[in-house]
């Protein structure tokens, strides 16, 4: 029995020039290509997206190739846990599918560094079935730059609403719904903190709320106040924006509302409505709508946040847009698709039946109508029209989002102090790396 | 205290031990089995409520006919078999060589390979789907088989300190009756190895069903996907499809559990049959 | 003279014959994962986006992220994550596979141990959050009625979201090391233990002077590949916690792939990664040459 020496400096040398030897072998590796072609106009598309929303998009990509016998889309959905990566992976390898989803972060950056094609001249000409003043303003967002020119169009939107649980609110003794309130124009704050003060004495909690922008922007844009101007982050100054912030501390420092927390979307919220232990949903969309849905004697309905003074209140929107690869060769019939999908006809197509979402383009609300919802859906539109999607300064600037979001997690956890200090820390973290990334 | 009843104590603490660990063990899958038998609004009771009333066995058929989960157990079965079986074979190799043969750069190989198991895939991924599409292995299941087959550093470090704690007195035996270096590895090595082999072939096969980035980053053709991928797929931008997701999981625990079941009573037999032990 | 004449052939042959055995191993090294870290390193040089404009920096990258925060906090809770979940998973995984290896129904109960192992890490991720959910999870509901303690909010709040994680990790792996101990177990000679029994040694001396040094092989290839492991969490940290909250739970590999793919910086990404694989590489060289004190090989 012996004792084998371990590695030895001179193996370990002698294995690093190895490495250094295979490296040559990559060096050639480095460049790109263009994006994928093919004969008869064929072009893939990409998207994210659950099992029965991608079922709907594969019928609408049949139908269309259908009415288009000269062009054949082929649609790859991807997770959506891994949507990103792949995406960006398929990007710097020059494979990247010719038309494509995008949220707003990730489009900024996309046409910051020029990989996805402009669209303004197409979607305002004549073969445009989606010209762009059929979409409302605040949709635009970061697929719009300074100069007019656009590179994504909104495929659809979600408003941001308060869900409420009627039997939470009326066992806490709450006489009238809010829907009502909101018509009759009380809906304030004051009246919302003393339903919530009745929900919360109770024994349950009045809200649940997030840290994301959608979740947290709400309240300060509803209150009357600003997030951003132009090209900087400005809710520190802004003394309503400061107040609501503040309030909202308070909120759940008080145990009125719930966090959360910073678990991903959609792992919290339904389980606290449906559960009834909770009078309202806050920071979600109509996305909420098919999972509560499937509650029976779940009785629930939308109201917008409460406003100052009780009127409709500009609230955030999450959209994602679709924006055609700036290496795709077939772009003509890229753009067709495009157009097709983001129409009147295309959105009525997609969102018929259930849907989880709201049409972004006018013309087409009578799809939520004809489908027999449970909510009052003249709210999405009047939201939608007043709304607006990620603010242009925190979505051209990587990783803000994230890091507000971070900030906004540790003082809701009870880790961060005060508000209005953790307000100002999170303003001018944000101005610094807005700053950096414009450099 | 005899050494009988000794025994018997022993074996009831044993037992309580190992009952009550596993119990544990379990639960969280019992969760997951059990919630794939509800609606959403069963699974998000609070308190909890663990037994679904009503059942809800259609989810299975809904999850397998929600996404084509036939093609996709046909690739994952297949890719999985083909990597596991040629990565045996030429991880006990590698390991028998590292352990047995002296050939030059031997010692900075190994710890070559031992680095390589500290390359995080997140850190490689866009310059390997540089190389795959050097090769022309885009969007084929090459790209997710052969890298593979023909790589794990793991099973060669682990092959190798099973290798070197064998007795060379049987390999020292045959070499002097003449036999080749691949007599040697194939007639007495290789035998030896059944119970690391499978205890790495669970592990490697479990690795390779459960593959999520591989295929979800070089695959682009919704009828190539592996299970993995279409589970994950239940996972919405802003909801998540519970009780589907729970049933599709389920479902595709049962292949690596057929293969564990399977492959386990060698990890006991393997070395005794050799006649060597025991 | 004679001696080495006789010696050469042999030599030269074992030569071809070691290549040979390393060949196809050797391949897959160089073509799948030696080149594209190669290429990481050159990345970790330079500025990189999606587009395709790249230009050389120099060790900015590395400087920038030496001044990160959320570097050293990634590197904090990846080194915190390790100290505990690998002398966990071993001194669980250990009593485990001794119990288990002779022991009336231990295929029930290997099958029991290994179930958490085969199951896909996104549906685990999925029922641990439920599970964990601070407010109505099972757990804490259980902890409550039952113990009558406060639990905390686990995945929530900064000081037990990294030991959470810790406890879904043993959970998931103990099952996995488990087998390989097995495996070694059942590679020690009966004769020896039975030898050490009749001598009158105790069963903790047999499992002292017998067991553990003949295991002593495994339990090194167990510490060297377990502190790896722990080293690249990060499916968990991703789907669970997205890091969170703050930054408490962003471990080193989450960061290379936020840095990447969120913050789109490769070069950045690239530059963490490298920092992370030198660290590994430091760590393995350093076990392996300790080897020498402890590890026991029958050659």
């Amino acid at each position: 029995m012996t004792h084998q020496p371990p590695l030895r400096r001179r193996s370990f040398l002698s294995g690093m020039g190895l490495a250094g030897l295979s490296a040559l072998g990559v060096g050639t590796l480095a460049g790109c290509s263009g994006g994928s072609g093919g004969s008869f106009g064929q072009f893939t598309w990409s998207t994210w997206g659950g099992p029965s929303e991608v079922r709907r998009l594969k019928e609408f990509t049949e139908d269309f190739n259908k009415r288009h016998p000269k062009i054949q889309a082929r649609l790859v959905s991807v997770p959506t846990d891994g949507y990103r990566s792949k995406l960006q992976t398929q990007l710097s390898g020059g494979a990247a599918p010719d038309v494509f989803y995008a949220n707003d972060d990730l489009l900024s950056r996309l046409i910051r560094d020029k990989t996805v094609a402009p669209l303004r001249s197409r979607l305002e000409g004549p073969g445009s079935k989606s010209p762009v003043k059929d979409f409302s303003e605040g949709l635009w967002g970061a697929a719009r730059q300074e100069d007019g020119e656009i590179y994504g169009v909104p495929v659809d939107c979600n408003p941001i609403v308060m869900w409420f649980n009627k039997s939470v609110l009326a066992d806490a003794g709450v006489g009238e719904e809010p829907t009502r309130t909101f018509e009759s124009g009380n809906w304030n704050r004051d009246t919302f903190q003393s339903v919530a003060e009745k929900i919360r004495d109770n024994g349950k909690s009045a809200a649940a709320v997030g840290s994301d922008w959608l979740g947290v922007y709400a309240w300060l844009t509803a209150g009357g106040g600003k997030v951003y101007d132009e090209d900087s982050f400005v809710a520190h100054e802004d003394p309503k924006s400061v107040e609501a912030f503040e309030w909202l501390h308070e909120m759940l420092e008080s145990k009125t509302f719930t966090y959360i927390g910073s678990l991903p979307e959609g792992q919290g919220q339904e389980a606290l409505f449906m559960s009834n232990n909770v009078g309202f949903a806050t920071g979600v969309g109509r996305w909420l709508l098919p999972v509560i849905s499937e509650s029976s004697g779940l009785e629930y309905d939308i109201v917008p946040y409460p406003s100052a003074d009780g009127s409709l209140p500009s609230t955030p929107m999450a959209t994602a847009y679709m924006a055609i690869n700036a290496k795709a060769v077939k772009k003509e019939e890229a753009f067709q698709f495009l157009t097709d999908f983001v129409s009147v006809a295309g959105q009525r197509f997609r969102l018929a039946g259930a849907g989880n979402a709201v049409p972004s383009i006018e013309g087409a609300e009578d799809v939520l109508a004809e489908s027999d919802t449970p909510e009052t859906v003249q709210y999405w539109f009047d939201l939608r029209a007043k709304g607006y999607s990620l603010p242009i300064p925190e979505a051209r600037t990587p990783g803000l989002s994230d890091a507000i979001s971070r900030k906004i997690d540790v003082l809701w956890t009870g880790g961060g102090g005060n508000a209005r200090a953790a307000l100002r820390d999170i303003g001018e973290n944000a101005n610094r790396m807005i700053t950096e990334a414009g450099a | 205290m005899t050494p009988r009843s000794d025994k018997a104590v022993g074996s009831a603490a044993k037992h309580l031990f190992l009952g009550g660990a596993a119990l544990l063990m379990l639960l969280p899958f019992v969760w997951m089995v059990l919630s794939a038998f509800k609606d959403f609004s069963q699974v998000f009771v609070v308190p909890p409520q663990w037994i679904p009333d009503p059942m809800h066995p259609s989810n299975f058929v809904d999850a397998w006919e929600a996404l084509p989960f036939g093609r996709a157990y046909i690739n994952s079965v297949y890719i999985t078999v083909t990597i596991v079986v040629v990565q045996l074979l030429t991880c006990a190799m590698a390991a028998y060589a590292f352990a047995r043969i002296r050939f030059p750069f031997r010692g900075g190989l190994f710890v070559l390979f031992l680095a390589t198991l500290m390359v995080p895939t997140q850190l490689t991924i866009i310059p390997l789907y540089l190389v795959m599409r050097e090769i022309g292995w885009l969007d084929t299941h090459w790209s997710i088989i052969v890298p593979s087959a023909l790589f794990n550093a793991f099973g060669v470090f682990m092959l190798r300190q099973f290798i070197r704690g064998l007795p060379t007195s049987l390999e020292e035996a045959a070499t002097i009756d003449g036999a080749s270096r691949w007599k040697t590895f194939w007639l007495i090595v290789f035998p030896l190895l059944r119970a690391p082999m499978s205890a790495l072939g669970i592990f490697s096969f479990m690795i390779q069903w459960n593959n999520f980035f591989g295929p979800l980053i070089f695959l682009s053709t919704p009828e190539k996907f592996t299970v993995p991928v279409l589970v994950a797929q239940f996972k919405g931008q802003h909801t998540t499809d519970f009780p589907l997701m729970m049933a599709a999981a389920a479902l595709a625990v049962i292949p690596p559990l057929i293969v564990f079941l399977l492959l386990q009573r060698y990890i006991i037999e393997g070395v005794a049959l050799t006649g060597l032990k025991r | 003279m004679p001696k080495t004449s006789r010696l050469r052939p042999r030599r030269l042959a074992d030569w071809g014959w070691g290549l040979a055995f390393v060949g196809p191993q050797l391949v897959g090294l160089l073509v799948f994962v030696l080149g594209p870290l190669i290429f990481a390193m050159v990345l970790s040089l330079m500025e990189w986006n999606a587009g395709g404009t790249q230009r050389f920096v120099g060790l900015e990258n590395f400087e920038g992220q030496f001044r990160s925060e959320e570097f050293w906090a990634a590197l904090r809770n990846t080194g915190y994550f390790t100290l505990l979940v690998v002398p966990g998973d071993l001194v669980c995984s250990l009593l485990v596979a001794l119990a288990l290896n002779n022991v009336r129904g231990r295929v029930v109960y290997r099958l029991l141990f290994f179930m958490p192992v085969v199951a896909s890490s996104v549906a685990v991720s999925v029922v641990w959050l439920w599970l964990l959910n601070g407010e109505f999870g099972p757990l804490n509901s259980y902890l409550r009625d039952w113990f009558g303690i406060d639990p905390p909010n686990w995945l929530v709040d900064p000081d037990w979201v990294i030991p959470a994680i810790v406890l879904v990790s043993l959970w998931r792996g103990i099952g996995f090391t488990m087998v390989i101990f097995l495996a070694g177990l059942q590679s020690i000679p009966a004769m020896l233990t039975e030898a050490a029994e009749i001598d009158g040694a105790s069963s903790l001396q047999r499992f002292w002077h017998v067991t553990l040094p003949m295991l002593s092989p495994t339990i090194l290839f167990l510490a060297v590949t377990s502190i790896i492991g722990s080293f690249q969490v990060f499916d968990l940290a991703y789907v669970m916690t997205q890091g969170g909250p703050g930054n408490a739970s962003r471990t080193l590999v989450f960061h290379v792939y936020d840095l990447a793919f969120v913050g789109f910086d490769f070069g950045a990404s690239a530059a963490a990664g490298a920092v992370l694989f030198v660290i590994l590489l430091v760590l393995t060289l350093a076990q392996l040459w300790a080897q020498r004190r402890w590890v026991h090989y029958d050659e």
